[in-house]
């Protein structure tokens, strides 16, 4: 073996990324000139959420690109598609020639990157619970030129939130509601203290009974159901769950808990006011609201001794 | 050596009674809700792995080769591709058949498919054509089942891939419902013909001559394994690696001989999935898939198991 090959044979192997590397950022330094001052006029939101808060804002005609699922308002369903939730189809979307794209769950990270120095302006969100949402709402607002409807709408959803606060006001934290999450039921799937479900919860005043859990959405063993004995379940499937709340009171080992006994599951809000993150998000917490404190019972109901 | 088996048997359903997210006293178990869901997770362990074991058994004295399993012939992708078919459709959730019609269709569809495939003209089934033809067909339904996967999202994308992993999770009793006959239908008919399967080994021409009707007994036993891969696929998802180490490690402990064979294989099959799934529902506060466990646990098992023999050990 020629050790002086070896050695050459190593250098390029690590030297010629290298240089390609330097090559490409050096050529990539960015082109994209300074974003234009006017408001952009054409956009392409990647996530119903987005669709709909352009929409309240007014702004519906000028979104040219949404996703498979920007279904609301029903003319959403018109605007030409760019593909799934964060998941552009790359080369549609900049057929479209958009001046600002917005973005919530980018599947790839880099897309974005590669979108500015295409020169189109991203704007990427997350929206995890509500003060990210208000926040959202504001920076999408800068960023169509519409700074006092987006501060406007805010308002209206803090107001909302605010009705739904008062059903709940003055019960002792120990004495809301425990609420079950079923997200899905095959496999037993719920959401934990980090989604948006469980602000939706507390907002709601209720007690996400897996708030503990970190995970968004785990996979729990339906032994915890039973030993969380929560007062409500929420069944909060994608698709509807119109059988769901009958099947689960002929679940192994179910029949036992207090939501259960007591006929306390919810199946009959819409999916999309508990899931979406946008604006009809806060008519989903006042409506789940109205259901874990009804209001005319005005006396909390007693409370049975937790049984065996 | 039964009387072994039936004790670590006994012994990992003790076991998984006692595993979970939350202790139960003896004092409160019979009527306790959480041992009720326990015990019918440990059912379907049994269920699943004898099935699992005991059609891997099937198929390795049928084609006569130690890889052979559901996998290699495509029946386990035929059933993941109509259980996939089912989520994206929106089959699935709860109180539908959808998925595990769909799942038992693909697998029966698959194997006669394959077995189509490898027919000559003259009526005979070779092995090999056999073989190749149940990866091909296992390829090409995995690469439409990855296809739906790549292109569905969010909840479903997570139903499926679960599904893909497997799960005793069993909400009620259907599971149970739809895998206990065909498997128990199975076993008993194994147990019958294990002679057969004996002959089976020996090669197809000399078992030919010493009077079994070879193509008969191929097909038969080849719908009885499918049924109960499909089976078990239907209750808890693709389950890998059971059918293949399980009956290999029966084989070491047992020998080839079949009427002892395929006892054996349920017997360990069952204790396998019980412990599986029992470190599955219990080390984390989330379920882990037991497709997972079982390969995680049941390779370096086998390995080692491998390595302390000796002798060449297949042949």
């Amino acid at each position: 073996m020629n050790r002086a090959r070896y050695w050459i044979a190593a250098a390029a192997v690590v030297g010629a990324p290298a240089v390609l590397f330097l090559c490409l950022s050096a050529r990539a330094a960015p082109a994209a000139g300074e974003p234009a001052r006017k408001p952009p006029q054409r956009i392409v939101s990647l996530a119903p959420s987005v669709t709909e808060m352009l929409f309240a804002l007014g702004l519906g005609d000028r979104i040219v690109g949404a996703t498979d699922h920007c279904d609301f308002p029903p003319e959403a369903k018109k605007i030409p598609r760019v593909g799934g939730l964060g998941r552009p189809n790359v080369e549609k979307l900049l057929s479209l020639s958009p001046d600002i794209v917005i973005a919530t769950d980018l599947e790839r990270k880099d897309l974005a990157e590669a979108l500015r120095r295409a020169g189109i302006n991203v704007l990427e969100l997350k929206i995890g619970n509500f003060a990210e949402l208000f926040e959202a709402e504001r920076k999408i607002g800068d960023a169509v030129g519409e700074p006092e409807a987006a501060a406007r709408q805010v308002r209206e959803m803090r107001a909302q939130l605010d009705a739904a606060a008062k059903l709940s006001a003055g019960v002792p934290r120990d004495r809301l509601p425990k609420v079950f999450i079923e997200v899905w039921s095959d496999p037993l799937i719920t959401a934990g203290g980090r989604s948006f479900l469980d602000d939706v919860i507390a907002r709601a005043g209720g007690v996400n009974v897996a708030h503990d859990l970190v995970q968004d959405y785990p996979t729990i063993n339906p032994e915890k159901v039973v030993q969380w004995n929560p007062d409500v379940i929420l069944l909060c499937y994608m698709t509807e769950a119109k059988d769901a709340a009958a099947q689960i009171a002929g679940r192994i080992g179910w029949g036992g808990i207090k939501a259960v006994r007591e006929g306390r599951i919810i199946a009959d809000i819409s999916p999309d006011a508990l899931l979406r993150p946008g604006p009809r998000l806060v008519a989903g917490v006042l409506q789940l609201a109205e259901r874990l404190h009804p209001p005319h019972a005005a006396q909390p109901a007693p409370r049975n001794p937790p049984e065996k | 050596m039964f009387v072994i088996l039936l004790a670590l048997l006994a012994g990992a359903c003790a076991l998984s009674l006692l595993a979970g997210p939350s202790w139960v006293p003896l004092s409160e178990m019979p009527e306790s809700n959480i041992v009720r869901m326990r015990v019918a997770r440990i059912l379907l362990g049994i269920i699943a792995g004898a099935g699992l074991s005991v059609s891997g058994v099937i198929f390795q004295a049928l084609l006569r080769n130690p890889l052979a399993e559901p996998y290699v012939l495509g029946v386990s992708s035929g059933a993941g591709l109509g259980a996939a078919v089912a989520i994206v459709l929106g089959l699935s959730g709860t109180g539908v058949w959808g998925v595990p019609a769909l799942a038992f269709i693909g697998a029966l569809f698959t194997i006669l498919l394959v077995y189509g495939l490898a027919r000559t003209s003259s009526g005979a089934v070779p092995v090999p054509t056999l073989l190749l033809s149940g990866v091909i067909v296992g390829a090409v339904l995995s690469s439409i089942l990855m296809f739906i996967v790549s292109t569905s999202e969010g909840e479903k994308l997570h139903n499926v891939m679960w599904w893909l992993l497997g799960s005793l999770q069993a909400l009620d009793w259907r599971p149970l419902e739809i895998s206990a006959p065909p498997v128990a239908a199975g076993l008993l008919l194994a147990v019958l013909l294990s002679r057969d399967l004996n002959l089976m080994t020996l090669g197809e021409e000399p078992a030919a001559h010493l009077g079994l009707n070879v193509e008969q007994t191929k097909k038969l036993f080849f719908l009885v394994a499918s049924l109960m891969t499909g089976a078990t696929v239907a209750a808890c998802g693709l389950i890998g690696f059971v059918g293949l180490i399980v009956p290999h490690i029966a084989r070491l402990i047992m020998g080839p001989d079949h009427r002892r064979l395929v006892p054996a294989a349920a017997l360990a099959g069952a204790t396998f999935l019980v412990l599986a799934d029992s470190f599955a529902r219990s080390v984390l506060p989330v379920e882990i898939p037991i497709g997972v466990v079982t390969a995680f646990l049941g390779g370096p098992f086998f390995l080692f198991i491998l390595r302390r023999r000796t002798s060449p050990y297949w042949r």
